[in-house]
């Protein structure tokens, strides 16, 4: 699916959908509450390095905002528009081969 | 707010590529072990960190290993790697043998040193328990055990204490579980010892206020080792009821098995403890240990104690010395003495030697090798390798060698721990078990790292600098080795450690000898020992008896295949000492004490009770007169026989047989000396036999003694009948120790043994290691040198010149490598002093001896490859270019 995976996917949509806090900790939290499964925090780091290999993502450093950090700086996570592109293309074409498919359970 | 685990965090931030980008994942998890804290509480909170961090720097570790190892593949150069060592078999089996054989050794001590030095005391915050003593300054008496009384003015009175209690040396009790009557050890102790040392029990409670009242009901803790072993582990222990001396006694707990009584002495093993009772051992002394209040130092007590024990001046046991002060020291002190710390520094000393040794030889094989393959690496260079890929491959190679070499090691050393251990004397494996365990393992991985960085980095930093590797066109076999100088100071070097390893071991060895050739007067080989005790089934201890003494030796004496029997009070070879009041008629108290000891701190005439047989079941020799006969155990007989060495002291001519034997505190206590005996080493084997009395045993009679049967034959093989017959044909007796005098023997030398062990095979694997490290290189050196012997063959040099020339040339690191040995091995002679019997640690002989064996391997380990550079055919070795 245009060199991104499904849990790179879901990744990216986590992100976008907290723009107010595009942290890595409120990702995970959101990866595991709407996907309904745990997420081991190596995945995670794993797939934010890969996407930003791709320059799917940048990350900026901030100073941490919350004391529980214990002074630790925090990354705050943008989708670059090669990024929108891939998740917008992924979307596209996810669309396309569902339409028409009839589920079995549906039937 | 709580910290998390410092050292789960600073793993993480070892693991994390550097910079502050990666920072910001110790804040994610910080941030999540605070909601975790708050959520499920601190101790699960810092378990789900500790899990978290070593989870993500397991995965950040093992991505910039991969990185480093060049790409995604790691496995991909090892198999390459492996597949380069498996066409050079000799040469990985030598590298593997060297490094296996110097891990193998080092885990074995690390085992050994782990148990007796390196583990903290198993109590809590053992730095804040000290050893207080009461002192005897007028006789120089710095550490004298303190009486109740004592004890109790001393807890009552310091502030600077925490907790003060003590405890006495075992005593041996009879258990009786439901009419199985066996032999038990018990220290009897003061209230509040384990709240003391930090130490809850395992099961049940601890011994409190009310077990200590006088007349209330008996109860004590057992070891976890007498739980098992006595009541097989169940689990409903605590609250049954036994019989301790024919009192019933109620079993209150189990203490837990890392316990152990604060005493580097063998008399603190003990099977249990019990609150302890005036009215049983009035006057008994105990040995103190306090836990410092906060803010107090031992100096504060030492200060606070002393001018209180002064000013009481009580009993100290000692006629006409009272206690005149007191002294506390830290705990790990008191329990670790000098000499131990000397043998295990050596101990380290000389497997960090071998491990070197190994490391070298492994190094001088890299380097030879590496000439090896210049023509290889060269190519690699050419077709694009860096520098850093070439020097990695080489790496990866030690590596692998190193995980081999450890592999072995760590058999090894579950090998040799299974040998060593039952060698190691008790008093040093009191307060842990010695055996391989995990912190023995992750010490044989540090080795192996070790191993990769001293003999890996040189070889595969110099090997691969610019300029050492040849042009293509070149062949190897062109290359004079360039790293020979190199290889030269690393022969040096390894036989330099080799020949200080050899020395101290052939001094320990030398020293064994000795002490076993000694005639110590027994005749030990077919003597079995065994401790035979009247049960005491009551509170009224038994009597001693006649009757017992000989129902034992009539049973004893009718086993098959025993000739004769005897019995001792108390028992040779155990450094115990009694002291005899007794001196001979005629003679001044001067006379007898003068050169009557021997040895540490033996300073007066031994006085022993034997039994009619007791010599004869012993081997010991009648030199004069007589042995004792059944009539002198009449009352009124009082006879008595003396020792050669006190015999040699009466003026020449003078037969001691006949003179008389006066007690001075009571003038009707008058004995006839009637034989002389042969001198026996009876203390141990490294003391000279004292001055010694015996008189006849059978005259008192005994509660328990040391039986001697002499045997025709093997003296164990009758162990089983002898302990039988004891039993069925000598009524309700308890029996303790079984052995054969030459394993009591053998054991009151077991130190001398342990060393002479440990050092004579680190002596023998140095020397191995070496000579294998000196024919290794003469070989590499020789295969690169075939152009140049040719051109020497066929320029009319003969095999024997040859042969020489590369003799010779092999053996100038040799010759240099022992000199410098030879003189480490001097400077370091004073620390060996202490662990030698019988040998200075300059000895001559020694030094000459290891010189001569040193040359002499060196010698045939350089010679076999020589000749064969002798027998080069110049033709073929010129043709070859």
């Amino acid at each position: 699916m245009l060199g991104i995976g499904e849990f790179e996917l879901l990744v990216l949509l986590s992100i976008l959908r907290n723009l107010d806090h595009p942290y890595a900790n409120r990702v995970r939290e959101e990866l595991e509450t709407l996907g309904e499964r745990a997420v081991t925090r190596g995945a995670l780091y794993r797939s934010l390095d890969r996407l930003r290999e791709k320059a799917y993502i940048t990350w900026e450093l901030e100073p941490s905002a919350v004391p529980e950090r214990g002074g630790h700086p925090m990354r705050r996570l943008t989708v670059t528009p090669q990024g929108q592109a891939a998740v917008r293309a992924s979307g596209r074409m996810l669309l396309r081969f569902m339409d028409g498919v009839v589920t079995p359970a549906k039937r | 707010m709580t910290d998390p685990p410092r050292v789960a965090e600073s793993l993480l931030r070892l693991a994390l590529p550097p910079g502050p980008d990666w920072e910001s994942i110790l804040g994610d998890l910080r941030e999540d072990f605070d909601r975790q804290t708050r959520l499920r509480g601190g101790r699960r909170a810092r378990r789900w960190y500790r899990r978290q961090a070593t989870r993500l720097a397991l995965e950040y570790g093992r991505r910039r290993v991969t990185r480093w190892l060049g790409g995604r593949r790691p496995m991909k150069s090892v198999a390459l790697v492996v597949r380069g060592l498996r066409r050079a078999p000799v040469f990985a089996a030598t590298a593997v043998t060297a490094l296996g054989l110097g891990i193998g050794a080092a885990t074995t001590v690390f085992s050994v040193a782990d148990g007796t030095i390196f583990r903290p005391l198993p109590y809590a915050s053992p730095d804040r328990l000290l050893a207080v003593h009461s002192t005897i300054r007028a006789r120089n008496m710095l550490s004298w055990d303190v009486p109740l009384a004592e004890y109790e003015a001393w807890r009552d009175a310091s502030r600077h204490l925490d907790g003060l209690a003590g405890f006495a040396f075992a005593t041996t009790y009879t258990l009786d579980v439901a009419g199985d009557l066996a032999e038990w050890r018990a220290v009897s102790v003061t209230p509040g010892l384990l709240s003391t040392l930090g130490v809850p029990p395992a099961l049940g409670r601890d011994l409190g206020a009310a077990d200590f009242e006088p007349g209330a009901p008996r109860t004590m803790l057992i070891r976890d080792e007498a739980w098992r072993r006595v009541f097989h582990a169940d689990a409903n222990i605590v609250g049954r009821v036994v019989r301790l001396n024919g009192t019933p006694t109620t079993i209150v707990g189990v203490l837990p098995a890392s316990f152990a009584v604060p005493t580097s002495s063998t008399w603190g093993v003990a099977d249990a403890l019990v609150p302890y009772d005036a009215a049983d051992s009035p006057g008994r002394r105990f040995r103190l240990v306090g836990r410092l209040a906060d803010g107090s130092t031992a100096a504060d007590v030492a200060a606070e104690l002393d001018p209180l024990a002064a000013s009481r001046s009580s009993d100290s046991g000692l006629r006409d010395t009272p206690i005149d002060g007191a002294s506390a020291a830290p705990l790990s002190i008191a329990l670790g003495g000098g000499s131990r710390r000397t043998l295990m520094l050596l101990l380290v000393g000389a497997v960090g030697a071998l491990l070197l040794i190994g490391c070298a030889n492994v190094a001088n094989l890299l380097f030879a090798r590496s000439t090896d393959r210049a023509g290889e690496l060269a190519l690699r260079s050419a077709l694009g390798a860096g520098r850093s890929a070439l020097v990695r491959l080489l790496l990866i190679e030690i590596g692998v060698l190193a995980a081999a070499g450890g592999l072995v090691g760590v058999g090894l050393a579950y090998g040799a721990v299974g040998v060593v251990a039952p060698l190691v004397p008790a008093e040093l494996s009191l307060l842990k078990p010695i055996a391989v365990d995990v912190r023995a393992l992750l010490f044989a991985l540090a080795a192996s790292a070790a191993a990769v960085v001293l003999s890996g980095v040189l070889p595969a930093v110099r090997t691969t600098r610019a300029g050492a590797l040849p042009a293509l066109q070149q062949s190897s076999s062109r290359l004079t080795s360039a790293h020979s100088r190199t290889r030269q100071a690393i022969v040096g070097l390894e036989v330099a450690l080799a020949v200080v390893l050899l020395v101290g071991g052939t001094l320990m060895t030398n020293g064994m000898i000795r002490l076993l050739r000694l005639d110590h007067g027994y005749s030990a080989g077919q003597v079995l020992a065994m401790r035979v005790a009247l049960p005491r089934t009551s509170v009224e201890p038994p009597r001693p008896s006649t009757e017992f003494v000989g129902r034992v030796l009539t049973a004893g004496a009718h086993v098959p295949g025993v000739i004769s029997a005897g019995a001792m009070l108390g028992s040779p070879l155990e450094q115990t000492m009694y002291g005899g009041s007794y001196q001979v008629d005629g003679f001044s108290a001067e006379w007898m004490r003068e050169g009557a000891g021997t040895g540490a701190g033996v300073c007066c005439t031994q006085s022993h009770r034997v039994s009619v047989g007791a010599f004869d079941a012993l081997g010991v020799r009648v030199l004069r007169g007589r042995a004792f006969t059944e009539s002198d155990a009449t009352a009124g007989a009082r006879v008595a026989i003396i020792n050669d060495r006190l015999a040699r002291k009466f003026p020449p001519g003078l037969d001691p047989v006949g003179h008389h034997l006066v007690n001075p505190r009571d003038p009707a206590d008058r004995r006839l000396i009637v034989g002389v005996v042969s001198d026996t080493r009876d203390l141990s084997l490294e003391y000279e036999a004292p001055q010694a009395i015996y008189l006849p045993l059978e005259e008192r009679g005994a509660v328990a003694m040391t039986v001697f049967l002499r045997t025709t034959g093997d003296a164990r093989a009758v162990a089983g009948a002898a302990e039988r017959a004891m039993r069925d044909q000598a009524g309700p007796v308890v029996i303790s120790t079984v052995a054969t005098l030459r394993e009591m023997m053998l054991g009151s030398v077991s130190r001398y043994r342990l060393n002479t062990l440990l050092f004579g095979s680190f002596a023998a694997i140095g020397l191995l290691l070496s000579a294998v490290g000196i024919a290794g290189g003469v070989a590499y050196g020789v295969a690169h040198r075939t152009r140049e012997i040719g051109v020497r063959l066929a320029l009319g040099a003969g095999p024997g010149s040859v042969r020489r020339l590369v003799t010779r040339e092999a053996l100038v690191p040799v010759v240099i490598g022992l000199i410098v040995g030879l003189a480490g091995a001097f400077g370091l002679s004073r620390y060996v002093e202490s662990l030698l019997f019988g040998v200075t640690p300059t000895d001559a002989t020694s030094y000459a001896v290891v010189s001569v064996v040193l040359a002499t391997v060196a010698f045939l380990a350089a010679h076999l490859p020589a000749r064969r550079a002798a027998r080069i055919d110049p033709l073929l070795a010129l043709r070859a270019e």
